[in-house]
């Protein structure tokens, strides 16, 4: 059987914390309207990826440690959800990288050209 | 790092907002902005539960859930114009069914043709927005049956509102995807 309450009390809000929350919300549009500069004004090439990567490694942290509230828990459960999540990348890139390759040789499949890549005739 | 490079200029060949339509990147913005908005007001009604406030709770759970439904809205206009494509066709040859076919028109995008750039993006584009797709929806089926039980009173009853805060968790992961989504799919 459940537990039923008869009488609830409202507790007052907490203007600082209504805050706290909206001011992480302002934090992610910022680094979004910071990624797009980057999209519009930047040609395409490794730096601008790893620029785009690292921000939404930033906009990650705020998900996970302010609304998801991992920031606020005791630090074993912190490492011990970021620590394996690591590993676990690091798996899921090798095998892109090795399995990936093998299906790329074997299937034969010719290189994308980036839009920043051009090509120079070397001859000229 | 040869196979994770291919990856990363298939990503970006396949950009076919940046090179067609640049003011669908603008709209991508503002689908991501719904989202991560979505989740703010989330754990607005997660505070609320903490404070035993169902008044608040059940408004928050509401913006939350037309910001889902807002989302997937966008999201169908977004697909429906990739599969429908420009009014002038590209040409290409292609294959199809079996049988290699010289100037061939192709309209749009598939998990087979793509008009705006390689076939392999159209099909992983399908295949990750799609799945994300699908967890906003099934999120926004969770959230709404949060937002009953929360207007019915039955977390008041129970004496917590722990509901809310497990589903916000499903809800801010969907939202934590997304921004991966779209660094990878749009940015890149």
């Amino acid at each position: 059987m459940e537990q039923a309450t008869t009488n609830v009390q409202v507790q007052p809000v907490d203007k600082a914390k209504i805050w706290g929350i909206w001011k992480v919300a302002l934090i992610l549009a910022v680094v979004t309207g910071i990624e797009y500069v980057f999209a519009f004004q930047m040609e395409a090439g490794a730096l601008r990826n790893v620029i785009f990567i690292g921000l939404t490694i930033v906009k990650a942290f705020y998900i996970v440690a302010e609304f998801m509230h991992l920031g606020h828990e005791v630090k074993g459960l912190v490492y011990s959800i970021i620590l394996p999540m690591i590993f676990i990348l690091w798996l899921i890139m090798a095998l892109v990288n090795l399995e990936g390759a093998a299906i790329k040789d074997a299937r034969g499949i010719v290189d994308y050209e980036g839009d920043g890549i051009e090509h120079v005739d070397e001859e000229h | 790092m040869e196979t994770l490079k291919h990856l990363l200029s298939l990503l970006n060949t396949g950009l076919y907002l940046k090179k067609y339509m640049r003011l669908s990147l603008v709209f991508m913005g503002l689908m991501t902005f719904i989202l991560i908005l979505s989740s703010v007001t989330m754990v607005l009604a997660v505070e609320a539960g903490h404070r035993m406030d169902k008044k608040a709770v059940v408004k928050w759970m509401l913006w939350t859930i037309i910001g889902g439904f807002a989302f997937l809205s966008c999201q169908a206009w977004e697909w429906s114009h990739f599969i429908s494509g420009t009014d002038t066709a590209t040409i290409s040859d292609v294959m199809v069914n079996g049988i290699w076919k010289e100037n061939y028109e192709i309209f749009g995008a598939n998990l087979t043709f793509n008009q705006y750039g390689p076939p392999a993006f159209a099909a992983l584009f399908f295949f990750i927005t799609g799945f994300h797709g699908f967890h906003v929806f099934s999120g926004v089926v969770l959230n709404v049956i949060i937002f009953f039980n929360a207007a019915t009173g039955v977390y008041e009853r129970r004496g917590h509102y722990e509901m809310v805060e497990k589903v916000g968790l499903y809800w801010h992961f969907v939202d934590l995807v997304w921004v991966f989504v779209f660094t990878f799919f749009y940015l890149i």
